[in-house]
This record gives structure tokens, sequence and C-alpha cells, in this order.
């Protein structure tokens, strides 16, 4: 599903955010990506979106190299993956429903379908009768499920998840961490980074099987399993 | 296909509706690419209008043939007649000596000129009128040059330095107004695209969202876009509302002094082609300006090494 050689990335400022990484990650697995604030976590999640190119190494995505990506065809690239950002990055002029169908109206879909499927993700984070409400009449933890029913909505294989529960109570993102648990079970690759231990350090023995990879200054220290 | 029209159909209304709803600074922004937009579709009608003056002028010009003193009847009679034949000339005129002499006495006053002068000092003189095809300036040069050769003409009298200096003023006037009009045009055209630039800024977030989730660059630009053109043909509209205005408001004034120079001139409007040309042109500049501004901002989200 994806996989990293090597991979370095440097900005322009000389400031190096990843050291000759490597990994490879099997569909269907819920994998957490942690580290401390600066450890390269976002700049891992960009690299896998298409939103920064490797510097060194390469980064392969369903076999596909991206390095070999060119920039006309990154839209349709992006269309197979589902983004959850810390901030939401909702659009407040628009409803619950019209956030959510975004990415189905950017795909050109036919609007009974894009309907049908907006109710489905909407109904799978619980949403369903807030779908008129406006992004700033909701709850954070409210906002983070829309932007999770966002993510979905596409039925993309890979969904990535950029510090989901950041501005939420312990109580609410172990709730949105549950929601990412049962879309692993659509088939889906779900992949959170988190600076957030507590979501994956105590082995529950829980039904879901997850995966913990650790970034420390750009570099991998630790690659561990668990259940919760 | 029709998927395509409709998301055209999506960016425009939905452009066409963030106008509406915000629609004091709208209103502020086509008015003022409106004003500057009239200026030069005003100095392009100030051309059209000068350029027909000059035309009814131009029907004027003549050339005086004075004859030689001693040349008989018969003579005068004949190059009248050969004149007459000529296509060249459109009107053809013979002032006979005598009757120039009594036109004097009565407009002088010098009733008893006979007296004092027994010979009559005014020559015969054939006036010639040359047709439409000859008013250059440099064919009515060569006409006095032929028409001074033939018998019996002593002189030619022509006015070309008028005419002369006709032409350099009209073509030095449809530069200045093109310089003049290039201007204003480029200072619309950076206005659009300012606009543009500031629509972008402000929705940079809804950008980057489209971005994220596979918007192409063509589905982000095509709302601003629409935008821009839609400022660029309502400004277009201002602007001929005013043009006609002020062409309804001098048309009076402008045809009364006509009158006291006894001519029958009337002011002209842009004629409808020409708008539909200005239409087309506003439509692309507002395209390019609205694409320029929207594509600057695009290349930040391009990703690099």
């Amino acid at each position: 599903m994806i996989r990293f050689s090597s991979v370095t990335k440097q900005f322009p400022s000389g400031n190096v955010a990843l050291r000759g990484v490597s990994f490879a990650i099997e569909p269907k697995q819920l994998v957490f990506l942690t580290g401390p604030s600066g450890a390269g976590k976002t700049t891992l999640i960009k690299l896998i979106t298409l939103g920064e190119r490797a510097s060194r190494g390469h980064v392969f995505v369903n076999e596909r190299n991206l390095s070999q990506i060119r920039g006309n065809q990154i839209p349709y690239y992006r269309r197979t993956i589902g983004v959850v950002h810390q901030d939401h990055k909702l659009l407040f002029s628009r409803t619950v429903r019209d956030n959510v169908a975004l990415p189905l109206v950017v795909q050109q879909m036919e609007r009974g379908k894009i309907q049908r499927r907006v109710s489905a993700a909407l109904e799978q984070v619980g949403l369903a009768q807030k779908d008129g409400m406006y992004p700033i009449n909701l709850s954070g933890g409210e906002q983070q499920r829309v932007g999770i029913a966002r993510a979905i909505v596409s039925r993309p294989p890979l969904i990535v998840a950029d510090e989901p529960t950041g501005n939420l109570d312990h109580e609410l993102g172990q709730s949105i961490m549950d929601y990412f648990k049962r879309i692993v079970q659509h088939d889906t690759t779900v992949i959170i980074a988190t600076h957030d231990r507590s979501f994956f350090e105590m082995d529950h023995g829980g039904r879901y099987k997850f995966r913990v990879l650790e970034l420390s200054e750009g570099v991998l220290v630790s690659d561990g399993y668990g259940r919760g | 296909m029709s998927a395509l029209f409709a998301l055209h159909a999506q960016a425009f209304f939905s452009s066409l509706g963030r106008m509406w709803r915000s629609p004091i600074p709208t209103l502020f922004t086509i008015m003022a690419i409106g004003v500057i937009l009239c200026l030069p579709i005003g100095l392009h009608m100030l051309t059209l209008n000068v350029q027909a003056v000059a035309t009814q002028w131009e029907n004027q010009p003549q050339l005086s043939l004075f004859l030689a003193k001693n040349a008989d009847t018969p003579a005068v009679d004949s190059l009248y007649a050969e004149l007459e034949q000529d296509e060249r000339f459109s009107t053809v005129r013979l002032l006979l000596a005598e009757d120039a002499l009594e036109e004097f006495k009565i407009t002088t006053g010098l009733v008893t000129i006979e007296e004092y002068v027994p010979d009559n000092p005014i020559p015969n003189v054939i006036v010639v009128f040359p047709a439409e095809s000859h008013h250059s300036p440099e064919s009515m040069r060569l006409l006095a040059e032929q028409l001074g050769k033939l018998d019996p003409v002593e002189t030619v009298q022509v006015d070309l330095e008028w005419v002369q200096r006709l032409h350099a003023f009209i073509q030095v006037a449809r530069i200045l107004f093109a310089l003049i009009s290039t201007i204003l045009v480029l200072a619309a055209v950076l206005l659009i695209g300012n606009t543009t630039r500031m629509a972008v800024a402000n929705r940079s977030e809804e950008i980057t969202v489209f971005d994220n989730i596979g918007g192409t660059k063509a589905f982000i630009r095509r709302p601003f876009i629409y935008s821009g053109v839609l400022h660029g043909l309502f400004s277009l509209g201002i602007a001929y509302l005013i043009t006609e205005l002020v062409v309804t408001w001098i048309a009076g004034p402008v045809n009364e002094l006509a009158k006291l120079y006894e001519s029958n001139f009337q002011i002209q409007s842009i004629p409808w082609i020409q708008w539909l040309l200005f239409l087309l042109i506003t439509m692309l500049f507002s395209w390019a300006a609205s694409r320029l501004a929207v594509d600057a901002h695009l290349r930040r989200l391009t990703p690099k090494n």
C-alpha cells in the first residue's frame, strides 16, 4: 500500500525534516505515527498526500512512485486519499452537508449519487440530523466528525489524519479514534499522526490491531504493534 | 459534457451570487472600472466624430482657376465644357468677370468704381470641386499642377495647408488617444486583476481545502475567472451608460453649434458592432487578468522537492 524507501526531506531553509526513513504499510492497517513536536510526522503525512515531495529516496503509494506524478495529475491522486486535519479545514460558509459533499463535487459525481453518499457518511459519524447546520454552530468534536465524514465520503482506500484530536479533550479524542478504528473495518488503511501516546500506549487487548511508527528528529526510531 | 456544463453553470451562478451578496463593494468596484473604461471609449467616440467633421470639411475643398485676361469667350467656354466632362470633379462653376464685378459693386457699395477703373480688373474664374476620391492633400496638389498647365489658365489657387493641418491633427490626436486609451485599459485590467487577487486572498482557506481534496486548478480557478469577467462586463455596461448619457446630453448643443457653421453635422454614437468588439475585448482582458491573479496564488500550492 505505502512504501517509504530511504526518504529524506530537506526544506529550502536547510532544515532536514526526515532522514532516510524506510517502512512499508500493508492495506487495511491502522497505523499511529507518533513522536514529539518537530519529529517529522506532518512532513511524512504531506509526502503521502503530495503536499511536499521527497528530496531524496522514493515514496510509493499503491505501487505508484509519487516522484513520477506530474503537477497536473496531483489532484487526481489526492482524490484517492481522505485527509483529516487538526483544524478540520471546513468551509464555514457552507452547511455540513455541502462540506461533506465537496470531494464528490470536485469529482463531478452525479447529484443524486452525491446526496446518497453524503447521507451515508454523515450517518456513519452520527451527524445525519445536523446536515443542514453550519459548522460554526457545531462543537469541536462534531466539526472533527464532519471532517472525518468528508474524508470517507469518496470511499478512498487510504485515510490520513494529522493530529485529528489535537484540539479536543481526551474523551472526545477517544471517541474520534473509535471512528477511525471502525473505518479500518471498511477495507481502508488509516494513518494517524498524533503526539498523544495515550491512544495506543496501553495494549488493551481489544479487537483492533494497530501499528505504531515512532519518529524522532526525522528518524524512524521504533516500529511495533498493539491491540486496542 | 453535461457535468462540465453543470460545473461552469455552478461557477457562474456562485460568482454572480457572491457579487449580489456584497452589493456595495461590487458596485464601487464596477463603477470605478466603468469610469476608467468610459474614458478610452469616449476618446474613441471623439475620434469618430472628429473624423466625421473632417470628412464634412473635406467635402468643401475647391480649386480656383484664374483665367488669362485676354482669353476669349470660346476658349473659356471650351475649358469649362472640358472640365464639366472630367469625372475627377463633382462640380464645376464658371464665374464671369462681369458677374464678379457686379457682385463686388453690390457687396462693397462701390457702384461708381468703373469711373475710376475703366477696365474690369477681375478675370474670369472657373471654380472646380474635386470628387471625394481626390480630397487628399497629395491629390489636390496634383490636380492644381495639371490644371495650371491648361490654356487659358493663368493661376490656380488652392488652399492645401488647412487640409494638411487637419490631417496632421487627426493623426496626432489618433496616436495620443491610442496611447491614453492603452494606459486606461491597462489600469482597468490591473483593477480587475487586483479585485480577483483580493478575492483569492479572502478565500485562500477555501482554495486550500479544494486543493487538498483533489480539486484541479481549472476547478479552483473557474469561479474567480467568472467573477473577473462579470466585473469586466458590468463595468463595460456602466461605461456604455455613461457614454450614451453624454451623447444624449451634448447632442443638442453640438447640433446648434453645427447649424451656426451652416453644417448638418450630428454627433455620432459608437456603432453597435464596435460595442460588440469592446465586449469581446473586455471579456478577453478580464479573463486574462483574473487568470494571472489566481495562477499566482495556485503556484504557491505546487509541491516542491
